[in-house]
């Protein structure tokens, strides 16, 4: 079968777009077992992307890339932004606001476990002393939860608190002083968070 | 809602009260909603999307028989447009027998006269059946002969449909 590396063409789920044997099945793409042969999965135009130089197979790679964009999901290993909601003695609830750059349009909540807030001493987390709500925080996921929630993890330098406004209640977006405080930059007063390391 | 390492299908298919001759029969029909479900449960690939759910609601504005197969080809080709995963687009068409006589895509007319009828969901370039019925009297011959129709107009109906998800797709971008 001759393969045309760059030729794009509208498909639909169920079109055969090229065989297992001279191709690997990337996104929008799977093979069936019955016969080898490489379906598409969605709507959308077909590409073939040739074999990364140096990668072991060295097959081109087809893939479907859908006609309509979806909003961003997260999934284990992305990188979010979320508010908090609600502080506990042993978790923390968060509404996922983004996923790497792109913001979700529907609602995901997130937990953080008292394990999961730094990577040194662990058992001895304070959540009160890590977070509040209304914090503006960057995680990693974890792993996709239980039913009701992501389980998100700050325990890295540049992830936990990376912005959060003071207590005092005039509104002002407090500015980091250490890893474990930011300081109001009206009245002085010094807070406990957990705080991200920002480039 | 439970958690679940693959997606779930949720299908419910309704009436209006005004759609049929006999007013206000309107209702939620569960018994075509998991037929609906079942026709459409082979051919997404729930493992693609976990602890995620997707709805098929189908409200019936004005029926004119074969109400089923329509809702699932319908069905089908939404999942199709709205860019979930599936194995491949899922056509359905039915056949009923009057008589001697079979009439593919019966009107609502020759449902209520029907002897027997025949339902078949199927997955035309997979050539894979996703779900089948048979109500009424049927002979092996009749079966046969409904069987090669149905999976005749599904492959026609499935190229048809896919026509209409290129046109689609193609005027949006």
């Amino acid at each position: 079968m001759a393969i045309e590396t760059g030729e794009e063409t509208l498909v639909t789920p169920g079109e055969v777009v090229g065989d297992s044997s001279d191709l690997i099945a990337g996104r929008g793409a799977y093979v069936a077992h019955h016969n080898g042969k490489i379906y598409a999965s969605l709507t959308g135009r077909r590409s073939i992307v040739p074999p990364l130089p140096g990668s072991s197979d060295q097959k081109p790679k087809v893939e479907i890339v859908g006609h309509k964009a979806h909003g961003a999901v997260p999934e284990p290993g992305s990188v979010v932004i979320a508010r908090v909601t609600k502080v506990m003695a042993k978790t923390v609830s968060a509404d996922i606001m983004c996923v790497g750059p792109k913001a979700v349009k529907e609602k995901f909540t997130g937990i953080i476990r008292q394990q999961d807030v730094r990577a040194s001493e662990i058992d001895k987390v304070d959540m009160y002393l890590s977070f509040r709500p209304g914090d503006i925080v960057r995680a990693v996921v974890l792993s996709l939860g239980d039913a009701r929630a992501y389980y998100l993890s700050t325990a890295k330098n540049e992830l936990g608190v990376v912005s959060a406004q003071s207590m005092a209640g005039l509104g002002a977006t407090m500015v980091p002083i250490s890893w474990t405080e930011m300081q109001c930059p009206l009245t002085g007063q010094i807070e406990q968070r957990k705080v991200a390391k920002v480039n | 809602m439970m958690y679940s390492d693959i997606g779930r299908l949720n299908c419910n298919i309704s009436y209006t009260t005004f759609s049929t001759s006999i007013r206000g029969q309107g209702s939620d029909n569960k018994e075509f909603s998991a037929m609906l479900h079942k026709a459409l449960e082979g051919s997404i690939i729930l493992e693609s999307f976990p602890k995620t759910t997707v709805d098929v609601f189908a409200l019936v504005l004005e029926s004119g028989g074969s109400d089923l197969p329509v809702i699932i080809s319908c069905a089908s080709l939404a999942l199709a447009d709205a860019g979930i995963m599936m194995y491949d687009i899922v056509s359905s068409v039915s056949v009923t027998c009057i008589g001697k006589n079979l009439i593919i895509d019966p009107t609502s007319e020759e449902e209520d006269h029907q002897d027997a009828s025949f339902l078949i969901s199927c997955m035309p370039s997979r050539n894979e059946v996703t779900q089948l019925t048979l109500t009424g009297e049927w002979t092996t011959a009749k079966v046969h002969e409904a069987m090669e129709l149905c999976i005749d107009a599904c492959s026609k109906l499935g190229d048809i449909m896919r026509s209409c998800l290129k046109e689609a797709a193609s005027t949006l971008q």
